[in-house]
């Protein structure tokens, strides 16, 4: 059995598709115009006839960023479960430098990655 | 919310009605159904009032009136935003001939969706009556005890529907927006989630009830100045305004990747663009502003005076900056942004340890 918030939130997901799917297919094509022209389905570009296809090379600047990114999202996700129990740790059971040295110990490892990346230039934008 | 249905008598009047027809087991889901429903003409209000400010403060700014008419001279034009509603939904549905076609009817989905439950978690106050026969007297849909995460993690997924609507439009303007979206998403998730778990490290709880209570003493803001500013902007990259709108750059891309999408599909990432900006807003007066903390006026109104206020802020710097370069944004987000999150932490956890 789901905890009831969590059931709540399904809901609202479930509702909202709903309302969405609702909203466009039946009540806007109840009040919409329908007058089909073949040129008001040409891809825009201001005007112009389109040239060639969008499926193109991209740069791989983008990759090296989300490579990083990567990294530093799982660090993240690790650090929350040490966030709410930090105070717990720090207060009761008098383990705060502890963790606290631990914590910046795994961070600063990820930290030298960073300024290796850094270093070999890419966080730097390159002209493509 | 359904505690607060209980109270209303909501409950006993669709507890008799579905008994009646031996339906008794959907009585919940009723319930929750009709709590989103509540929620999301909640939204749509809000996303009117919002879009009718913005128009408004923004022609202030630049010294015209904006919009005057719709509503009558002597009410400064004030069903504006409703006349722009009923436009969208009259407008002729055209998609491109050469779409992806389930990425772009999916992609309105991918990016209200999370919005709308985000919109569900966040906390407006305390109902301001003393019940004895509510439970909980919070005046959300969801009260979860992840809520910071819960709402961290979904305000991801709208990255996904801008891939989804920049890549099935198969348009070079949508292409270029995807992209420069998703970098800039990721570039300042990582902050955005560092200041955030430095609240979390101050209050020790993910709940954000939890985290407004830990606020009674100190608001947050002068507790990590530092992350307050980190947080701010990375707020602001994350639900693209100015200054770091790249992504839909109205004078090179024309409107990013909603280029290709017209009538209520539009609608809807305009409605979500919106209520992003509330999510932002309300996500800092929780974290960092003492939430509904305040004297005199009941709690509810303080939380939207503090909204109000950060909205405002937001739309002023975007009658007032220019638009940074991409190159400047990614090199901000990973130079500045996330080392000063990284130290924001360690000086949080420092002081917490004194």
């Amino acid at each position: 059995m789901v905890a009831p918030d969590y059931l709540q939130v399904l809901v609202l997901a479930a509702v909202a598709i709903a309302l969405i799917i609702v909203t466009i297919e039946v009540v806007a094509r109840i009040v919409r115009p329908h007058a089909p022209n073949p040129n008001k389905y040409e891809t825009y570009e201001c005007g112009e006839r389109t040239i060639g296809s969008t499926g193109v090379k991209i740069g791989v600047q983008y990759y090296l960023y989300a490579l990083v990114f990567i990294i530093f999202d799982v660090e993240a996700v690790m650090l929350f479960p040490w966030a709410v129990s930090f105070k717990e740790f720090d207060g009761v059971l008098g383990l705060g430098t502890i963790i606290f040295a631990e914590v910046f110990m795994f961070v600063g490892i990820l930290l030298i990655g960073l300024v290796y990346a850094w270093k070999r230039g890419v966080l730097e934008w390159q002209e493509m | 919310m359904v505690d607060l249905m209980n109270w209303a008598g909501i409950y006993d009047t669709i507890e008799g009605f579905l008994s009646g027809l031996g339906l008794s087991f959907i009585i919940p889901l009723t319930l929750y159904a009709i709590a989103a429903l509540i929620l999301f003409g909640f939204v749509a209000a809000l996303v009117l009032v919002t879009t009718y400010l913005e128009r408004k403060i923004l022609s202030d700014i630049q010294v015209r009136l904006g919009p005057m008419e719709t509503g009558g001279r002597r009410f400064h034009g004030i069903l504006q935003p409703v006349a722009d509603g009923i436009k969208l939904l009259q407008k002729e549905d055209i998609m491109p001939k050469n779409r992806d076609k389930l990425p772009y009817y999916l992609a309105p989905l991918v990016v209200f969706v999370p919005v709308f439950v985000i919109m569900g978690l966040i906390p407006l106050g305390f109902i301001p009556l003393d019940i004895a026969s509510l439970n909980k007297n919070l005046l959300v849909a969801a009260d979860l005890d992840i809520g910071i995460l819960a709402i961290l993690a979904l305000a991801v997924i709208p990255t996904l529907g801008a891939v989804m609507a920049g890549w099935s439009s198969r348009n070079k303007f949508t292409t270029l927006a995807m992209l420069r979206s998703v970098a800039q998403g990721i570039s300042y998730e990582i902050p955005f989630v560092l200041a955030a778990l430095a609240v979390v490290l101050a209050a020790g709880s993910m709940n954000l009830s939890e985290i407004v209570k830990a606020q009674s003493g100190l608001w947050f803001i002068f507790l990590m100045p530092i992350g307050f500013i980190v947080f701010f902007m990375a707020a602001l990259a994350e639900i693209h305004r100015i200054p770091f709108d790249v992504d839909e750059a109205e004078n090179e891309l024309v409107s990013g990747v909603i280029v290709e999408y017209s009538g209520m599909r539009f609608a809807f990432f305009y409605l979500a663009a919106y209520a992003e900006l509330f999510i932002a807003a309300a996500l800092i007066t929780i974290l960092f502003l003492g939430g509904w903390a305040g004297p005199v006026l009941p709690g509810v109104m303080w939380f939207f005076i503090k909204c109000f206020v950060i909205i405002y802020v937001i739309i002023w710097m975007r009658g007032t900056l220019p638009r940074v370069r991409i190159d400047q944004m990614l090199a901000v987000g990973w130079k500045v942004m996330l080392p000063l999150a990284l130290l924001n932490l360690l000086i949080t956890s420092s002081i917490l340890m004194l």
